[in-house]
């Protein structure tokens, strides 16, 4: 199974590899329990910093999609194809956009949404 | 003394393997590669122009002429003048290296092209495939496990003769030199495995041959030298030192097959997949 990533491309090249991960398993490329190549073999591979492998390899263990099991590697987790088709980003845009209607229904102004989010954002928000 | 027309004989066969039939065989190999795959129709392949990889080859032919000559000199020199088993030695390894530089230039060189063609790789698009890479995939496990029992056997053998406290024995330093071959070796291993990629436009499929090529003949490089080693041990433990110089140009010889004959044999020319080496028609 071969991903393909292109460096011009718009689309961050961590979520270039993730797309392409959740693609091959929905597509039954990649199976419950495969391997997947370590994060310097792939990285030196497509030519990318560590780092970013990383970043994708770990977006995708939270969003349960790989499981890494110490020194054994890295594994497709058992429900991989479920939660492939479930995409964070657009459950957090859609909630949002939910609650940023009801705020401006309630005539609350965009500067104070501003400040509540950055307040919020801050390490010490919560 | 026998020993010494044996010793005439196999470093006859050790000049002419070396420095003869391998370079010819690699010469012959380059010129069915221009021939075959012109820079006209695979521009990738070329990142200088076909003239200097001409030159090239022919300065490898002429370099290994020179030691050819130099060797056979050396194989009538020896018959003349009287030499100990030590001279022998000294002979043997010294013309061994003297035969490898040729090949050693053209490895060298071969890394400067591959930065040539990353540096001219103009595509923005990056493959890889998502098997990882094990070692065992490329070299059997009895393969492998016999290269770490040799250096096992090979660390008792010394650890047991030692104990015998021999003049010219070097001991524990025996086991650091195997040691830090083994190190070396294991690096070029990783390297191959999980480094990067060196020519950008190499296929997967070759790319995966070449590593299990290079793979395979390091272990079996390593299992050869920890044996050649253990037997020089044991030549001088049973006062056989005169038949060393024998032992270290037939062990030169085996090394050369290993590393020569066997990468030519996983790279067959026809296998490579050049298509990857042409260049890409335009979008329209």
């Amino acid at each position: 199974m071969e991903i393909v990533i292109d460096i011009d491309d718009p689309v961050p090249l961590f979520a270039q590899v993730i797309e392409q991960i959740k693609s091959a398993v929905l597509e039954q490329k990649l199976c419950p329990g495969d391997t997947l190549p370590s994060i310097r073999q792939l990285a030196n591979d497509l030519e990318l910093n560590n780092k970013t492998v990383a970043k994708a390899y770990r977006l995708l263990e939270r969003d349960s999609v790989i499981q890494t099991k110490g020194y054994r590697g890295t594994f497709i987790h058992p429900d991989a194809k479920a939660n492939s088709a479930i995409d964070l980003n657009e459950w957090v845009l859609e909630t949002l956009n939910k609650t940023l209607t009801e705020f401006k229904k309630s005539g609350v102004t965009d500067s104070e949404i501003r400040i509540a989010f950055a307040n919020l954002m801050k390490p010490d928000g919560y | 003394m026998p020993e010494h027309t044996i010793f005439h004989i196999v470093f006859l066969s050790q000049v002419l393997l070396i420095s003869y039939y391998f370079p010819r065989k690699i010469h012959a190999r380059m010129k069915y590669l221009f021939d075959n795959y012109p820079p006209s129709i695979y521009p990738k392949l070329y990142p200088d122009s076909i003239e200097s990889y001409h030159r090239a080859r022919r300065n490898f032919r002429l370099l290994n002429a020179l030691i050819l000559v130099a060797g056979l000199l050396i194989v009538v020199a020896l018959y003349v003048v009287p030499h100990d088993a030590d001279l022998g030695n000294v002979i043997s390894f010294g013309y061994f290296m003297l035969q490898f530089s040729p090949l050693m230039l053209l490895e060298l060189s071969s890394f400067k092209e591959f930065k040539k063609m990353r540096k001219a790789n103009s595509s923005t698009s990056r493959k890889a495939n998502l098997r990882p890479r094990r070692l065992l995939d490329f070299v059997s496990p009895a393969a492998f496990g016999t290269a770490v029992f040799t250096y096992f056997a090979f660390v008792l053998a010394v650890l047991y003769i030692k104990q015998f406290n021999f003049e010219w024995f070097g001991g524990y330093w025996n086991i650091v030199g195997i040691t830090g071959m083994n190190i070396f070796f294991a690096g070029i291993v990783v390297f191959n495995m999980y480094g990067k990629k060196l020519n950008p436009h190499q296929s997967d499929e070759d790319r995966t041959r070449q590593i299990g090529g290079t793979v395979k003949a390091l272990v079996l490089t390593s299992i050869m030298a920890t044996v050649f080693v253990t037997i020089s041990v044991l030549l001088s433990a049973f006062d056989l030192r005169e038949f060393m110089p024998v032992g270290q140009s037939v062990y030169f010889q085996v090394i050369a097959v290993i590393s020569i004959r066997a990468t030519m044999l996983y790279f067959q020319v026809d296998d490579v997949d050049f298509e990857v080496y042409k260049e890409q028609p335009l979008a329209t």
